[in-house]
């Protein structure tokens, strides 16, 4: 199958049943907010080693945050409810409660709750003022610029993590090239995250590994290096192979992310050098969400 | 579906309680006509006393209301009642959630022992707005009101959590031993406001009660916009407009918690 000229193999993203939550960190400008939600989302790509991925979703301007002032929201995905509540308060207590200006609030509806500043709140030491506001609790803890505004819960929902594709092609300067496209439009769609550092992977990982203490290992089908002494899955002219992994609150959230993304690197100039787009997946016995990249595209 | 809507045509002059209209279950709205209620000495069918059509029960519209119907909204569970015309004594009383819409003026110890839900009474209230209910010790647990004129005297007694606006003034020996909440006052305070408040929140106008608290930092005021901007978007007005507020915090006598906003 081809769109626009660019190759899509006849292969699936195998994605998982995640939690995830949403908040939004607020400023007096959209400098503070974002050293806060930078700092928030650090070390944050993924649940192997990191407990939660997590990622900036977009831009909020001051008219649609809850404080009117500019912020952002922030997409968080654990595969346990006990993870993502515990990374939520420590990212919340130690990068937004201790960067100036800012406020958190919380960024979903449901009924599954979980603490936001509900023990961030004993940092001030009694001084803490609660606010209800209809069925939403807020808390008030004294700091030195002021006070530091955050909400008592937020609602964890079910949704998905670990939607992907490849791209494959003659060198490493388009294939980042299309990645920064693909990752840029759907840094503009809603209910979505790219969680690894400008939201490319460049080391994709297969289960296991020759050393029995990890769980995971490199890719070594996709290595453009290890072509000749592997299993590899390139062909001859592949010299560099970059991943996007999508989280995203549901399946037709990424099933778009997918698309758009695509579609854009099919429009754009690198096209010529990209060769084929695959997807990682695990033989389709580990995932709960199969992303078939050509009924995604038909 | 269709609010079930009471159309009162009670010609004479008695007290007829409303207690009933929270509790009713059914979308039958014969059985409706046919429940039987008190009024007087004597029993009514509901039909007797009201043109009753709709059939939503969550959703009721008193029509040509008056004081003489009481205790409207009295335990009332997620339920919208929308009243058209003044309300009799004890509008909401022990409220657990829901809401109450008035057109018209409500009467003495509204939102009295309420727990939650919101109320807006496009009026006045009278005396004892949010008083202590029988046998219990705080006036109000939690909950939004919206009063959009003036409030009479002695309201909004320990007051525990939750929201209040008032619109125009409120009577004297109001907002008597505050526990908590935010009330927001924006038009006169009578004598004896506030006496013996432990914590809580104060919006007001009237500057002149300024002098008993302490005059405090108000270099963040996100709390503020924020309260500012949800309060606005509750009563769908821009009633709070001040976007440079003077803070004050602390009572001079006896150094309670008590925040003040003059706006």
């Amino acid at each position: 199958m081809k769109i626009n000229g660019l190759h899509i193999e006849n292969t699936f993203a195998e994605a998982f049943n995640m939690k995830a939550s949403r908040v939004i960190v607020t400023a007096d400008n959209i400098k503070w907010a974002k050293n806060a939600s930078i700092s928030f989302t650090g070390f944050a790509t993924s649940v192997i080693a990191c407990g939660v991925e997590a990622g900036i979703e977009k831009e909020i301007k001051k008219t649609e945050t809850p404080d009117g002032r500019p912020g952002y929201s922030i997409l968080l995905f654990s595969m346990s409810r006990s993870q993502l509540e515990k990374q939520l308060e420590t990212r919340a207590g130690q990068c937004i409660l201790t960067c100036p200006t800012t406020a958190l609030f919380s960024g979903l509806e449901g009924e599954d709750m979980i603490p936001l500043g509900k023990n961030l709140k004993y940092f001030g030491d009694g001084y803490q003022i609660s606010k209800k506001i209809g069925a939403r609790r807020f808390w008030r803890i004294p700091v030195m610029d002021g006070e530091f505004l955050c909400e008592e819960t937020t609602a964890r929902v079910p949704a998905i993590g670990g939607g992907n594709f490849l791209l494959l092609s003659k060198n490493r300067d388009s294939c980042l090239a299309a990645c920064e496209i693909a990752v840029d439009v759907m840094s503009k769609l809603d209910n979505v995250i790219t969680p690894f550092p400008g939201g490319v992977v460049r080391s994709g990982s297969k289960v296991g590994s020759k050393y029995k203490a990890l769980i995971a290992s490199t890719n070594d089908a996709f290595c453009p290096s290890l072509k000749g002494i592997t299993n590899s899955g390139l062909n001859k002219d592949v010299s560099s192979v970059m991943e996007i992994v999508i989280n995203g609150l549901t399946k037709e959230d990424i099933d778009k992310a997918i698309r758009e993304s695509l579609i854009a690197i099919s429009k754009s100039k690198y096209k010529k050098d990209i060769l084929s787009v695959s997807a990682g997946n695990y033989g389709g016995k580990l995932g709960q969400y199969h992303f078939h990249l050509r009924e995604i595209l038909k | 579906m269709k609010p079930l809507v009471f159309k009162n045509k009670i010609k004479n002059r008695l007290i007829l309680d409303m207690s009933w209209l929270s509790s009713i279950d059914t979308f039958n709205v014969p059985e409706i006509k046919n429940m039987n209620i008190q009024m007087g000495n004597r029993s009514y069918k509901v039909s007797e006393l009201f043109q009753v059509t709709g059939e939503d029960c969550n959703n009721v519209k008193i029509l040509k209301s008056n004081p003489y119907l009481v205790n409207i909204g009295n335990n009332l569970k997620n339920k919208i009642i929308y009243i058209e015309g003044d309300a009799g004594i004890g509008l909401a009383k022990n409220m657990n959630s829901g809401t109450v819409i008035l057109k018209g003026n409500a009467s003495e110890a509204a939102c009295s022992g309420m727990k939650g839900g919101s109320v807006y009474i496009y009026g006045n209230a009278g005396n004892r707005l949010c008083c202590l209910p029988t046998g219990k010790n705080e006036g109000i647990l939690d909950g939004f009101i919206y009063v959009q004129k003036n409030v009479g005297s002695d309201s909004i007694t320990r007051m525990r959590r939750g929201n209040i606006v008032i619109g125009g003034n409120i009577g004297s020996n109001s907002c008597y031993e505050l526990i908590s909440g935010s009330i927001t006052i924006l038009g006169k305070i009578g004598k004896s406001f506030c006496v013996n408040a432990k914590r809580g929140t104060i919006f007001v106008k009237d500057s002149s009660i300024a002098k008993n608290y302490i005059k405090a930092s108000n270099t963040d005021l996100t709390f503020y916009n924020f309260y500012r901007i949800n309060i606005n978007k509750l009563i769908n007005k821009r009633i709070i407009n001040s976007k440079k507020p003077l803070r004050y915090f602390g009572t001079k006598k006896e150094r309670k918690l008590v925040e003040l906003f003059v706006i």
